[in-house]
């Protein structure tokens, strides 16, 4: 379990506390400020995006083994917006173009479908910046459970 | 009809309201926006829901959570005089606040039938007289 002050009981509020504890009196944290080590389990659920020349190549810098399983096709250093559809990296990534519009971490949740599961997802997605003005990276995180059926 | 509710956390900083963060669900943008106000960095957090219209492509917004610098110090306060009632069930009043003891006020003994000496008195009055009765009688 992550050791943050003050433990939450969903991932997207310890991914908030994190974010929100290395911004500091900034905007927003770096991508240099997010470490897999300080995040030990909660990593696998999460993902780096990072934005090229004005965000317009968004590809895939990490992405947990919980929210895309290692048996699949690597996503790393693909184009977020080629991420397969009916999958929970697709629907935790949807909602970018609101966090690049807002500059502010956002979270939604809802069901979807992955690997022919149905699932109750829950995902956040904040911004990085290296210097404090344009958002260069994307910091996100996801969990879910299998919808029982019938 | 379709329609988009979202739920913006926002603080209040340097005589303004900045977005924190925006949320799909009720509970955790007011579970987020105390969160922000417990850590005492800001004067004051609201939550605003947006409701978004597809159909009419407009959005309308209502504030449903806010609290202002009154309100901190308002339970400032509150917490404040709890700890000093609990300081003074543990330590005791403080010497200067202490009333001095005073002595409970003598309450005049109000009669009620005849005092204990009468009764004495009566009872060696009646034994006497007695007494005397029985040695004339054994004397005759």
């Amino acid at each position: 379990m992550a050791e943050y002050a003050g433990i939450e009981r969903r991932l997207v509020f310890r991914l908030l506390d994190y974010w929100e504890q290395k911004k500091g009196e900034r905007k927003m944290p770096s991508l240099n400020d997010i470490q897999a080590s300080e995040l030990i389990d909660d990593w696998d659920w999460c993902f780096l995006i990072s934005l090229g020349v004005e965000g317009e190549s968004a590809v895939f810098t990490h992405l947990g083994s919980l929210i895309w399983p290692a048996e699949r096709a690597s996503l790393i250093g693909a184009q977020v917006s080629n991420c397969p559809d009916m999958t929970l990296i697709k629907q935790a990534t949807s909602f970018m173009p609101r966090v690049l519009e807002l500059g502010v971490p956002v979270s939604i949740g809802g069901e979807c479908e992955d690997g022919g599961d149905a699932l109750l997802y829950r995902s956040t997605l904040m911004p990085l910046s290296s210097d404090d003005v344009f958002v260069d990276a994307l910091f996100g995180g996801a969990n879910c459970r299998k919808v029982a059926n019938g | 009809m379709s329609q988009a509710v979202s739920f913006e956390v926002d603080t209040y900083q340097n005589k303004r309201w900045v977005l924190e963060c925006v949320l799909d669900e009720k509970d955790m943008a007011l579970s987020t926006a105390k969160r922000l106000y417990d850590s005492k960095r800001f004067a004051a957090v609201r939550v605003v829901q947006e409701t978004y219209d597809e159909n009419s492509n407009s959005s309308r917004e209502r504030v449903i959570f806010e609290t202002t610098v009154a309100d901190r110090d308002n339970r400032t306060a509150k917490q404040n005089k709890v700890k000093v009632k609990a300081g003074a069930t543990k330590t005791g009043v403080s010497r200067s606040e202490r009333q001095p003891l005073r002595k409970r006020p003598k309450i005049a003994a109000t009669k009620k039938g005849p005092g204990i000496w009468v009764l004495l008195l009566l009872f060696v009055i009646i034994s006497a007289v007695g007494i005397s009765a029985l040695v004339y009688l054994r004397s005759l």
